[in-house]
């Protein structure tokens, strides 16, 4: 990695990043709040993010004939309630606050946002179908991916994401002659 | 020959990206298999800051249950003060018991993406020291302001809901924050500043040094 000398400004930039960070994200996440119980919330749990799930889980185990039945996803033997915080908002708000800090142009943010939103709602369907198949097969595993295994693994892959993205975005900074992103990572 | 790497994925990210992921899995595992012990040691400070900001109930018990196999963190307490709303007086009865609960797993989540993301990043051992000294104080930090919070705003929804659903209450959405997300959003903004104060005080000590010392 190559070495970076950190002086004053740029560790107040990176702090001003910080806080902004966590409040954009804090923002995103009231206004979903206020959208709950709206159609927009029953659209994205129910008909986007429950449906697919099933779907994914009938196309691996083709046997277990899982069902969406609203934000469950419901089969024999045992389904799954998506609730609140399992429906991949968190992460997708968490990927929406780091491009709207990390400095580069408008163009290349909506590119790698959009892919990484992209990313986000594939790891999370393959979070939920994992957690599917834990709570049926052992509940300790479940309970250890549902608590935290699952939301690390998530934010690890998301911000691996990100870190590529954003190496990528300096290096084509320096190529144009552009000022590289100033964040001391 | 082709690139073992997809095209602009440098070794750098790649090498990143393995140590990120190795490095979460065995913090997830070893936290997990010493979590009762982790979270005992914290139990004190939580304690404290729930008589801070609960203080309008008495608590009862504070600690862990295991229910079919997941381990919790359990608060039981009774209303100890009268409670004013607009239109309404909630007078304790002494009797009415208030529950609220949180995962271990999830305590401990703050701890686990901070430590992950501390030991996963490169650079030399003073660097990854000082890091971790960095990353533990700021982890401690997010833990106070997270678990006895969150259950703290347990005790008020349930209040809330039942004698003024209109009302809104700062704790009630902090802890809607945390269980949507900010919780990890802390985590993150901590993981990043002990990275980047880390790498900071390693100059600084580095520069500090004699001559001589550093070859």
């Amino acid at each position: 990695m190559s070495e970076r000398s950190h002086n004053l400004p740029q560790l107040r930039s990176f702090a001003y990043r910080a806080v902004a960070f966590v409040l954009v994200f804090a923002a995103l996440q009231t206004c979903w709040e206020l959208a709950r119980g709206s159609r927009i919330e029953t659209l994205w749990v129910n008909d986007i993010t429950v449906r697919t799930a099933s779907a994914l889980i009938n196309l691996i185990t083709p046997g277990v004939e899982a069902n969406a039945r609203g934000a469950r996803i419901v089969a024999a033997g045992g389904g799954l309630n998506v609730k609140f915080g399992c429906e991949g908002t968190d992460v997708m708000f968490l990927l929406c606050a780091a491009f709207v800090v990390f400095r580069s142009t408008a163009r290349a943010r909506i590119r790698g946002l959009l892919l990484g939103l992209v990313l986000v709602f594939v790891l999370n369907q393959v979070r939920i179908a994992g957690l599917f198949y834990a709570f049926r097969l052992d509940k300790s595993i479940f309970n250890l991916m549902h608590a935290s295994g699952a939301p690390l693994i998530m934010a690890t892959l998301t911000g691996v994401y990100f870190f590529i993205w954003s190496r990528r975005a300096e290096s084509a900074a320096r190529l144009e002659g552009a000022p590289t992103p100033g964040v001391p990572l | 020959m082709k690139p073992l790497l997809p095209r602009g994925v440098s070794r750098e990210a790649a090498m990143l990206g393995i140590r990120l992921l190795v490095c979460s899995i065995a913090v997830l595992f070893i936290v997990s298999s010493v979590s009762r012990d982790a979270v005992n040691a914290l139990l004190p400070a939580f304690a404290l800051i729930l008589e801070l900001v609960a203080d309008d109930f008495k608590v009862l018990r504070f600690g862990f249950v295991n229910e079919r196999g997941n381990e919790s963190l359990v608060l039981m307490a009774l209303l100890k003060q009268t409670l004013f709303f607009d239109t309404k007086l909630v007078l304790p009865d002494g009797r009415t018991m208030l529950m609220a609960g949180v995962t271990l797993g999830t305590v401990l989540l703050p701890l686990q993406v901070v430590l992950a993301a501390s030991l996963a990043w490169p650079g030399s051992w003073r660097e990854l020291l000082l890091r971790l000294g960095v990353a533990l104080v700021l982890v401690a930090g997010v833990l106070l302001v997270d678990t006895p919070l969150t259950l703290a705003a347990w005790l008020w929804d349930g209040q809330l809901r039942a004698h003024a659903p209109d009302q809104r209450s700062f704790l009630v959405w902090w802890s809607t924050f945390l269980t949507g997300g900010g919780r990890l959003s802390l985590s993150i903004a901590a993981a990043a500043t002990a990275i980047v104060l880390g790498r900071c005080l390693s100059e600084i000590l580095l520069k500090r040094e004699p001559q001589s010392d550093r070859s």
